[in-house]
């Protein structure tokens, strides 16, 4: 019997998303399972629940900038508070599902990680366009081809419908991970879904 | 005998807190296994959400029915009863002083008091809320009921729980459960890994 996919939903602008991204494939792998990886726009998500990004709530938005900082040398992965945050990280997303609508799926996890780096650990303004087809180019995408496509309307429109489809199925938040119609939100929650993944439901 | 390491864990909760409920069942034994104590803070969170604009998880749109399936999960997996009670949250006033009374008073019984407090509303479903609640609670911890309903109104525990809100929220304190080791702050159940790692390395 084939085992359903790991369904991994994020944010390109998302430090969670990011620090996420860099264990979940190495999930999926250990046991057997396929990670489909769905970018989308947590700002409507926020509209829908009334959240709103942790830098401008009290308290809460100091203790996530030291948590991130903690992650990253808790996991050894590469971490540069970005100069501008939250920023709208538009064209990533859309170049992602321009990628894999034409079945290219390993160039568009790679551009996905390719991204995050450039964002969250070398300090790209990944918010510009321009910016964005460069890291596209590094991963070997042709730049004016991806400046065409994540400008145009239809990128546009499959993005937001992305983002509608995945609120509409229950995410709020990232990353959020499903597995098998169970849901996990935040980096945190890896271990839990390791477990869920070894053992299936608890209890 | 084993030396006790004099630098407190401080554990900061509201008692209508499910997820501080999940941390009340481990948070003195993963301590004791480093040689910490763990100092427990009730809190009422309504002030601290009152100055972030945060609600309770179980209210918020989609947020609301995650949290009651995660909740209920996360009690499975730790081998614990666990019910969504009906009225969520509810004013953990009564209980709250109640508890900073009997650590002046009856501390040998504080964790005992505080377990029966959270079994209470989440397991049986029921808040305690009122004076014949906290009688029963004393008498299920073998404490004088009427000494314990008078210790809630005296004005010096009541300045108590305001001041011990006030602290926390001072020290950055937006939610629950809220654990300080060594002045690193960690916030949620979903932490004890990372606590357990920092009691273990001393930080990294």
């Amino acid at each position: 019997m084939t085992k359903g996919p790991i369904e991994f939903y994020f944010e390109f602008g998302s430090p969670y998303g990011y620090f996420a991204a860099q264990e979940i494939d190495a999930l999926g792998a250990e046991f057997d399972r396929e990670v489909l990886w769905k970018p989308f726009m947590l700002g409507p998500a926020f509209k829908t629940t009334g959240s709103r990004p942790f830098m401008e709530v009290p308290l809460k938005g100091p203790y996530c900038v030291k948590d991130w900082e903690r992650i990253s040398a808790y996991t050894g992965t590469p971490w540069h508070m970005p100069e501008k945050f939250p920023a709208a990280i538009l064209a990533a997303p859309r170049g992602f599902y321009w990628l894999k609508d034409q079945g290219k799926t390993l160039s568009a996890h790679k551009f996905a990680k390719a991204a995050y780096k450039a964002y969250f650990a070398d300090g790209r303004p990944m918010w510009e366009v321009e910016e964005t087809a460069d890291v596209a180019a590094e991963c070997g995408i042709d730049r004016e081809e991806f400046i065409k496509a994540v400008t145009s309307s239809e990128a546009k429109q499959r993005l937001i419908e992305e983002g509608q489809a995945a609120i509409d199925s229950g995410v709020f938040g990232s990353p959020f991970i499903r597995v098998d119609g169970e849901d996990f939100w935040g980096w945190d929650r890896l271990p839990m879904v390791r477990d869920w993944l070894k053992t299936g439901k608890w209890g | 005998m084993k030396t006790v390491d004099p630098r407190p864990i401080d554990f900061y909760f509201d008692f209508s807190s499910p997820y501080a409920y999940l941390t009340s069942t481990w948070i003195n034994e993963l301590a004791e296994k480093y040689g910490r104590l763990v100092v427990w803070h009730p809190i009422m969170l309504g002030i601290a959400f009152q100055e972030t604009g945060m609600r309770p998880l179980f209210h918020q749109p989609l947020r609301g029915p995650y949290g009651e399936r995660d909740f209920l999960r996360t009690a499975r997996l730790l081998g614990r009863q666990a019910v969504v009670p009906k009225e969520f949250p509810y004013i953990s006033l009564a209980v709250s002083r109640a508890f900073y009374w009997l650590e002046d008073h009856h501390n040998e019984v504080i964790f005992d008091f505080a377990h029966a407090v959270f079994a209470r509303y989440f397991e049986d479903g029921i808040a305690p809320t009122t004076h014949e609640d906290v009688a029963r609670l004393a008498i299920q911890v073998g404490v004088d009921p009427d000494k314990l309903i008078e210790g809630c109104q005296d004005p010096q525990v009541k300045a108590r729980l305001k001041d011990e809100t006030a602290q926390a929220i001072e020290k950055g304190v937006f939610g629950a459960p809220f654990i300080i080791v060594d002045a690193e702050p960690f916030w949620g159940n979903d932490r004890k890994d990372q606590i357990e790692e920092w009691l273990k390395t001393g930080g990294w």
